[in-house]
């Protein structure tokens, strides 16, 4: 596996498993079902105009994601959180970000199922 | 780290599956742990009422209840609780309200969070450790010292009696005590009884002899210094009253102290805080004064030796030690239980008093008391070469034993010559000290050493 233009960290996600290769498996599998729901009640909360909602779910995003070593990413969801906890919060940046933000989830779920050999 | 005897519960509260598992995880790598993991902060809460968890780690942001609020809820419920704060970063506000309210650490979830977790764990059962064998070696020197123990205080003569009931009284009770005896009487060991007695029997016991200490040296002992307070000082140290913080301070020989330090002393009991030397700052102090000497305080306000001021404020119980030699079998009770742990601790035969021994004992008067009845013994256990100790083997420190002087066939006079020269060696030849003790006359000391001379 090469590590080259990779969007998340190798030897972050070695550390997850700390050796342990069912267990690595098992959250690799639950890093993405849970990023894909995650992302599904972010879309919704951005849609229904629940910014607190968003703040919060990208606030929990984060803690996987920083394991994962997915830095562009992280920034990403940091900026949405920041975004959503104004009091008052401009639709028209937060959607531009909030659709950077599912490519990069998107790019990261695509590597590691291809990577670990894990079913999206 | 030790392995421990019974698992540690360790609670995870993290709303966060991903990272509820890897926490859980982390945590039961090590199988000495057992570990319960919850979603919300009401579920956790509802099982802390049948369940006691050694620790608990909680994210800061639950769905229901946010991380200080839990925190504040686990304190009231389980103060015993150890608590690990997991979270993103945090203000530094918040971090520092987490440490106020008392949690154990607070980590950030970064990719070392098992490593810094495992740590944190080991941290926490290695303090619980130490506490334990505090807790235990406190129980410990606390039976060593209870009065109603046989090994505290060896006899049974109606003067011990006494004692131990006045100690009972002062462990009760927060009265001042003096306690006064002759040297080697175990003023110590009562000031300890006091201590392990009474409430405060868990925190410290810090005794100080006064006499021990070069007087230019005291102030600083008792009330700490800072670096650069005077020369030689090249680092701040803490005094014996913060050091007894919570506890007792035990002065022994207070009468020996300086005059100059009986005031700041005083000071210290009244205002009840201390002011280290070289510094301006106030220090309250919470600490429990027990005092001892072997000298009449009263007497030595009137001459000018002690603060009338500060014996009224020390002044309190007087718990005053018979002289050994006022305590009959004790003696020999005493002198047998020195040899038992004297041949114990040396992996020796237990021996025993012969008769001649024990008598040689008994009529000895004992200046230095059981101090010197301890000595006596363990030397004669050494020196005897079968299970019997024999009168040969008691080496008493002066041949003038009580049974020896009256051995002799002399006139009174005589032996009032032979106790006259007795007190003068023993007193460096101060004839005015000899006669102050003796209640004679200057006059009638020299005439006595006269015709003792002319008789020769």
């Amino acid at each position: 596996m090469s590590n080259v233009l990779k969007s998340y960290d190798p030897v972050a996600v070695q550390l997850i498993g700390d050796g342990d290769k069912a267990f690595l498996r098992e959250m690799l599998e639950l890093f993405i079902r849970n990023t894909n729901t995650s992302l599904q009640g972010l879309t919704t909360a951005v849609e229904k105009r629940n910014f607190s909602l968003a703040a919060s779910l990208s606030h929990k995003m984060r803690g996987p994601v920083n394991h994962l070593g997915a830095e562009k990413l992280s920034a990403s969801l940091k900026r949405l959180e920041d975004l959503c906890v104004q009091p008052t919060v401009n639709p028209n940046d937060v959607v531009p970000l909030l659709q950077q933000t599912q490519q990069q989830c998107d790019q990261l779920i695509h590597e590691l199922s291809s990577d670990w050999n894990i079913a999206k | 780290m030790s392995r421990v005897s019974h698992p540690i519960l360790i609670h995870v509260i993290e709303d966060n599956e991903w990272y509820n598992r890897l926490l859980v995880h982390s945590i039961e790598s090590n199988p000495d742990y057992q570990v319960k993991s919850f979603f919300a902060a009401k579920e956790f809460l509802s099982a802390l009422k049948t369940q006691t968890p050694d620790i608990v780690t909680i994210d800061f942001q639950l769905p229901d209840m946010n991380g200080l609020e839990l925190l504040k809820e686990i304190k009231a419920i389980k103060p015993e609780t150890e608590i690990i704060i997991i979270s993103e970063q945090q203000d530094i506000q918040t971090v520092v309200e987490f440490f106020r309210l008392g949690v154990y650490d607070y980590l950030v979830k970064e990719k070392d969070i098992r490593n810094k977790l495992l740590n944190t764990i080991g941290h926490i059962l290695k303090k619980r450790s130490l506490e334990q064998q505090v807790q235990s070696l406190t129980r410990e020197v606390s039976k060593k010292y209870n009065t109603r123990s046989e090994d505290a205080m060896i006899g049974k003569s109606p003067a011990l009696q006494r004692v131990r009931e006045l100690i009972d009284k002062a462990s009760g009770t927060t009265i001042n005590v003096i306690i006064t005896g002759e040297t080697g009487t175990g003023k110590e060991v009562v000031a300890k009884s006091i201590h392990y007695g009474s409430q405060r029997a868990t925190k410290p016991f810090v005794a100080v002899n006064v006499a021990a200490i070069p007087s230019e040296l005291i102030e600083s002992e008792l009330f700490g210094h800072e670096k650069g307070a005077f020369t030689g000082a090249t680092t701040r140290r803490i005094g014996r009253f913060e050091e007894a913080n919570g506890g007792t301070l035990f002065l022994d020989e207070i009468g020996e102290m300086d005059i100059a330090v009986q005031a700041k002393l005083l000071r210290a009991l009244q205002e009840k805080e201390i002011t280290r030397i070289g510094d301006n700052k106030k220090i309250k102090i919470d600490c429990r004064i027990l005092v001892a000497t072997h000298r009449n305080l009263q007497q030595e306000i009137t001459q000018g030796r002690f603060r009338e001021d500060l014996y009224y404020r020390l002044v309190g119980l007087p718990i005053e030690l018979p002289p050994l030699r006022d305590r009959g079998k004790d003696i020999l009770l005493l002198a047998n239980k020195f040899i038992a742990t004297f041949c114990q601790e040396n992996g020796l035969k237990t021996k025993q008093l012969s008769q001649e021994a024990e008598k040689k004992l008994t009529a000895y008067s004992f200046p230095g008391n059981i101090r010197e009845l301890k000595s006596i013994v363990e030397l004669a256990t050494v020196l005897s070469n079968t299970e019997q100790i024999s009168a040969d083997d008691i080496k008493l420190s002066t041949t003038d034993t009580l049974a020896e002087i009256i051995g002799d066939e002399i006139t009174l006079r005589e032996y009032s010559i032979r106790i006259v020269k007795n007190y003068l060696q023993r007193y460096n030849n101060d004839v005015k000290q000899v006669a102050e003790k003796l209640d004679i006359g200057v006059a009638t000391i020299y005439r006595m050493l006269k015709e003792a001379d002319d008789s020769n």
